[in-house]
């Protein structure tokens, strides 16, 4: 089963190669949405046995299996693939787009289920090129600079990464995960390849102060790309700090983490504080997404299993959320004829429908209980106090400036006297934004059915007590 | 003759022709420089081979002669051409092919 | 029983587009009724002290979805659902031709089912939620009419400040997480001085003490059922539902700190009311200082006190705003108090109610509020700072409230709407009676033990009562005699009148101070971090060209450069051959 996982993305892009019209974007929706079921089927527990298949000596096996945050990441990447697919129209030259959409697609399977390093990193770096394409050849003006930062940016990182990998490999002789779990290396080893490794992911997560590629990238690329960058691509570098260091390393990981935290808080803070002073949707929306990712950040580099448990229902959360926003933005800006705020106004009066749902995701980006967006924070600080109180009360302060920039973009753009009067969202909008916003709140009234995926035991006296 | 000799003079004939390519501008001597080479080696050779009492050396000695044969027929090839796009067999000129 | 509201709410939300308007008046109405209905059924079989829960939330200890009836939860559940659905009944009258019912009546329900989550919740978290949801349906229903950049303002205001308080809120919590293990309130141990203390600053927030109250009176400008219901009966006084529920676990350092802050918010705010000139204003800063005293006796320890007076605030006050909403409706809209005047004969009932909240809010007998500033008072007898206080605002009180009804009621109509003024429907005036009634009978009713409410902490000196009637009774007389002819006799103007006008620079400090910070934090960042990180960018890409146009200086094209090296690099491997290998 974990096969079709990355199988059926591959077959939707050879499918989107034919010249059959409306065939491409049906492929990539329909795969995203298999690929979503697939991923519930393994979160429950269902999987075919980890068949392994030796590609390249003893050192890199195919083996694929995912369990819990992988298996609930998965979910999340087939429906914002497909989301994003849906929501990509009328784009030129639509065959290759979807033919890389769908690669991307396989590519993000083939990370969150491999087993062995070295088909982690291949599909890590497999991930950069469909994203890349894609960036450059249909984003917006900017898309060459934005796209080049990015690859570079990321690239550097994987740099670290790869030397890290090569050196465990070489000293364990093995790039088995389980194998390299049971065998952890002696302390300052760890924490200088932890070290290596965080450096890979950091730029991906986007850890502050490694974020400089983000805005341009999320403001250059095209709005479905920007969905999938944000909402699941960010987080499997999450899941490779929660799936890789953490096992791995579990004392160098320990070491590191005060700076790390301290890290995550500061960047939670920084990406809210620009978020509100930004005048234009989409880089509003990038800082907000920064700051929410920090916020993940310092649930994983917590390190505690409440404190990844946290990390996934934020991470979910957050993909939800993001999307949503992002849809909605660009419906409105397209409507309205920009993207700055400053040529909004009253927007309400002519589009309730979509006053309504935007009010409605803002809430949930703001963490108002009830929603997705508040059991994330919440686990978060909650798992990161125990530890690292000063980092958590610091990453608190994030909720006042959150509402600050979420009511005042609602305030700017849909209060006040009409200014603009814009076409309300018809149906196919409405169905298209409505599920990512009922699971938000549906997540927010039961979110043990995500963090189910990621049982914490029970805690002793020490889980609590730092 | 104690072998020692010969490996003086093949170090000599060696020294003398990677001297030449690099200090020689004309494509011509170039390649005589290099077959100097060549020799100074299979002299080398055959006086290892002599020393040791084994035939490998001399054997190895006929394969460089052979190789030598066929570098000069595409070296010269090589001159031909550069001589009827400059005119002048000049090494230090035909560097286009850089990057 | 907190269900049918929030399926009022989820109803509206859905298919209230359909419906008509009156639909979603009878809707919005009828959900919270039936919760009145429901409280009063569970009630009347006797008093279960059990608890309920509905099912698992948040994967934290103490983190379900649990109901639990403390010995304040019947008498404030009661008042919640039944003065809200008083307000809701009102609402439809006042709202008549009001394009947005279908949002309003949605928030409200939405409202009353987060309020009663704050009553009833068993555990800290399910209380924030309530807590938080307050804060959003206050959002939503300060800025009803969003067309007005005003209401805008004033929601968002609100809600910024309300989160301030929110974030410490959450702090608090998880100390007490940390601390206890557990966040479920059965069997409270005491909390430490930090928890108790950010707890109270999220107190302080939501009950728009100093120095968060800054959002109160601006939130006034959302419709007056609105500010009779959230900011009057419910939403403000959760503040001190918080106090009350978690009472003895409390730190004392909290507990003073409150009783200190809310007798200073108390004697300010009263200052601040009284020299107002708009009428819903007057009402919102004698909220903010009514709820001062209420914290007073929440920190002293007297919950009884707090509990009476919270329950007496709701009745009087919800009477005086949605008074306020009849004469406003009756005359256009007119709020300034210099060009009202002259209800008295105009719109009697109107009038007879108004003059019955304000009778309470005075503390003259037999007004509800006389019973319970009361026992606020005699809690605070042994404490002379905190009397004094107490005392002081009760004479402030009674002078502002005698200057609202002289300037609204008893004076010559100040203006052509004043005198056009019509009185209200029906659907409008029922509630207005009903909680009109209430302000003149609750005190009595519960001092004569007829509604029990708790125990009563008597042992108050004997000159306290008659001290407390003379103070009202004089601030009283003084004001109607002084305020009567209208506001040619107001307060005179200067320096310390318009300092208390405008409450002594505390909004006006925070608000800019705020904005002020957030921006330059913005702009340094902005240039300075952004700038640098971008930098950093770069210098990755600068470093590899660097790097790159260093190597390619040897393909230069030149065969003898080549050779050279080819020669060296030949030579350096036969030496390290000879020479290396040992």
């Amino acid at each position: 089963m974990q096969y079709a996982v990355i199988g059926l993305p591959l077959v939707a892009a050879l499918l989107a190669l034919l010249p059959v019209p409306h065939l491409p974007r049906a492929a990539a929706i329909a795969s995203g949405v298999v690929q979503a079921l697939l991923g519930v089927a393994l979160a429950a527990g269902y999987s075919s046995p980890a068949a392994t298949y030796e590609w390249a000596g003893p050192l890199a096996r195919v083996q694929l299996q995912a369990e819990g945050f992988a298996a609930t990441l998965i979910t999340l990447g087939g429906v914002l693939g497909a989301v994003g697919a849906a929501a990509s129209r009328r784009v030129p030259h639509e065959r290759a787009y979807f033919a890389l959409w769908s690669l991307l697609q396989a590519a993000l399977g083939g990370v969150l289920l491999a087993r062995d390093l070295v088909l982690f990193f291949v599909m890590w770096e497999a991930m950069l090129v469909p994203l890349a394409f894609l960036m450059w050849l249909w984003g917006s003006h900017d898309a060459r600079g934005a796209t080049l930062r990015f690859l570079l940016y990321t690239m550097a990182g994987s740099a670290f990464l790869l030397a890290g990998i090569v050196s465990l490999v070489v000293a364990r002789e093995s790039s088995d995960l389980a194998l390299l779990a049971a065998r952890p290396l002696g302390e300052v080893s760890q924490t200088l390849l932890a070290a290596f490794f965080v450096a890979g992911f950091a730029v991906k997560l986007p850890l502050f102060p490694f974020h400089a590629w983000l805005p341009r990238a999320y403001a250059a690329a095209p709005l479905p790309v920007t969905i999938v960058l944000s909402g699941i691509v960010a987080k499997t570098a999450a899941y490779g700090v929660v799936a890789i260091c953490l096992p791995l390393f579990p004392n160098g990981m320990a070491r590191l983490a005060p700076a790390l935290v301290a890290l995550a808080a500061v960047g939670a803070l920084y990406g809210a504080i620009l978020a509100t002073r930004q005048r234009d949707l989409r880089t509003l929306i990038a800082y907000a997404s920064l700051s929410h990712l920090n916020v993940i950040a310092l649930a994983v580099f917590t390190g505690t299993a409440a404190a990844s448990q946290a990390a996934l229902v934020a991470s979910v959360s957050h993909g939800l959320e993001i999307a949503a926003l992002f849809l909605l933005a660009g419906i409105l800006a397209q409507r309205a004829g920009g993207w700055s705020l400053g040529g909004l106004g009253g927007v309400a009066q002519s589009a309730p429908v979509l006053a309504a749902f935007t009010a409605l995701a803002i809430v949930v980006t703001i963490g108002v209980p009830g929603t997705s967006g508040f059991a994330g924070e919440i686990l978060v600080l909650a798992a990161a106090y125990a530890r690292f109180p000063g980092a958590a009360t610091v990453t608190a302060l994030v909720m006042v400036l959150s509402a600050v920039y979420g009511l005042g973009l609602i305030r700017r753009a849909f209060h006040g006297p009409s200014l603009v009067t814009v076409r309300d969202l018809d149906r196919r909008e409405r169905i298209l934004i409505a599920p990512l916003l009922v699971a938000a709140l549906a997540l927010g009234v039961a979110p043990w059915i995500v963090s189910d995926r990621m049982p914490v035991p029970p805690p002793g006296r020490a889980e609590v007590a730092p | 003759m104690p072998t020692v000799a010969y490996l003086l003079l093949g170090a000599l004939l060696f020294s003398l022709g990677a001297a030449g390519i690099v200090l020689r501008t004309n494509a011509l001597s170039m390649l005589i420089a290099v077959e100097l080479m060549l020799n100074a080696v299979n002299l080398t050779f055959v006086a290892a081979s002599r020393h040791f009492h084994a035939t490998d050396g001399v054997a190895v000695a006929f394969f460089v002669i052979a190789v030598a044969a066929a570098e000069v027929a595409v070296g010269l090839a090589i001159v031909i051409d550069l001589a009827r796009r400059h005119t002048v067999v000049d090494v230090d000129q035909a560097s286009e092919l850089k990057g | 029983m907190v269900l049918p509201p929030l399926g009022g709410a989820i109803l509206l939300a859905l298919c209230g587009g359909a419906l008509g308007r009156r639909a979603h008046g009878i809707i919005g109405t009828g959900a919270i009724a039936l919760s009145f209905a429901a409280a009063i059924a569970v009630l009347s079989g006797g008093a279960p002290t059990g608890r309920a829960t509905l099912g698992p939330w948040l994967p934290l200890p103490g983190g379900d979805l649990t109901l639990a009836l403390d010995k304040y939860g019947a008498p404030l559940m009661l008042m919640v659902a039944g003065v809200s659905a008083l307000i809701a009944l009102y609402s439809i009258g006042y709202l008549a031709h009001d394009r947005g019912t279908q949002r309003y009546f949605a928030a409200l329900d939405l409202f009353v089912f987060a309020m009663l989550l704050i009553v009833l919740a068993d555990n800290l978290l399910l209380l924030f939620a309530g807590w938080e949801l307050v804060g959003l349906c206050s959002y939503l229903l300060i800025g009803h009419w969003r067309e007005r950049p005003a209401a805008a303002a004033a929601a968002m205001k609100a809600f910024v400040v309300n989160r301030v308080g929110d974030v410490a809120f959450v702090v608090g919590l998880l100390a007490v997480l940390v601390e206890r293990g557990t966040l479920s309130l059965e069997g409270q141990g005491a909390h430490s001085a930090l928890a108790s203390v950010l707890l109270l600053i999220g107190a302080l927030a939501k009950s728009a003490q100093l120095p968060l109250h800054i959002w109160l009176p601006d939130a006034m400008e959302g419709p007056t059922p609105v500010s009779a219901l959230i900011h009057a009966a419910t939403m403000v006084t959760a503040g001190v539902v918080l106090l009350l529920r978690l009472g003895p676990s409390l730190s004392p350092e909290a507990l003073g700190l409150a009783s200190v802050l809310g007798a200073v918010t108390a004697l300010g705010a009263a200052a601040a009311a009284l020299v107002q000139t708009d009428l819903k204003r007057v009402l919102a800063w004698s909220t903010i200082s009514q709820i001062g005293l209420m914290f007073v006796g929440a920190g002293i320890g007297a919950a009884f006190a707090a509990l009476f007076h919270l329950l007496a605030h709701a009745f009087f006050k919800a009477a005086l705003f949605l008074g306020a909403g009849s004469v406003m409706h009756g005359t256009d809209d007119e709020q300034d108090l210099r060009r009202l005047g002259g209800i008295g004969r105009r719109m009697r009932w109107t009038a007879a109610a108004f003059a019955a909240g304000a009778v309470g809010l005075a503390a003259l007998p037999p007004g509800a509020g006389f019973f319970s500033k009361e026992a606020i008072a005699a809690a605070a007898a042994d404490r002379p700072l905190l009397l004094a206080a107490v005392l002081l605002t009760a004479l402030l009180s009674a002078l502002y409230a005698a200057r609202l009804v002289a300037f609204v009621v008893l004076a010559p109509a100040g203006s052509p709407q004043a005198e056009r003024a019509h009185e209200s429907t029906p659907v409008m005036l029922v509630p207005l009676a009903a909680l009109g009634l209430a302000a003149l009978s609750f005190g009595a009713l519960v001092a004569l033990g007829v509604i029990p409410l708790g125990r009563h902490d008597a042992h108050a000196p004997a000159w306290l009562a008659p001290v407390s009637v003379v103070v009202a009774l004089a601030g009283a007389a003084f004001g109607l005699v002084r305020f009567r002819a209208g506001p040619a006799r107001d307060v005179a103007a200067g320096p310390l009148r318009s300092a208390a006008a405008s409450g002594f620079g505390v909004d006006a400090f925070l608000v800019t101070g705020g904005r002020r910070t957030l921006a330059t934090l913005g702009i340094a960042l902005e240039s300075t971090a952004e700038r640098t990180l971008d930098a950093m960018l770069d210098l990755v890409a600068v470093l590899v060209t660097r790097a790159a146009r260093l190597v390619r200086r040897t393909q230069n094209g030149f065969v003898r450069s080549y050779e050279a090296l080819l020669l060296a690099g030949a030579a350096l491997l036969l030496a390290y051959w000879t020479l290396g290998v040992r």
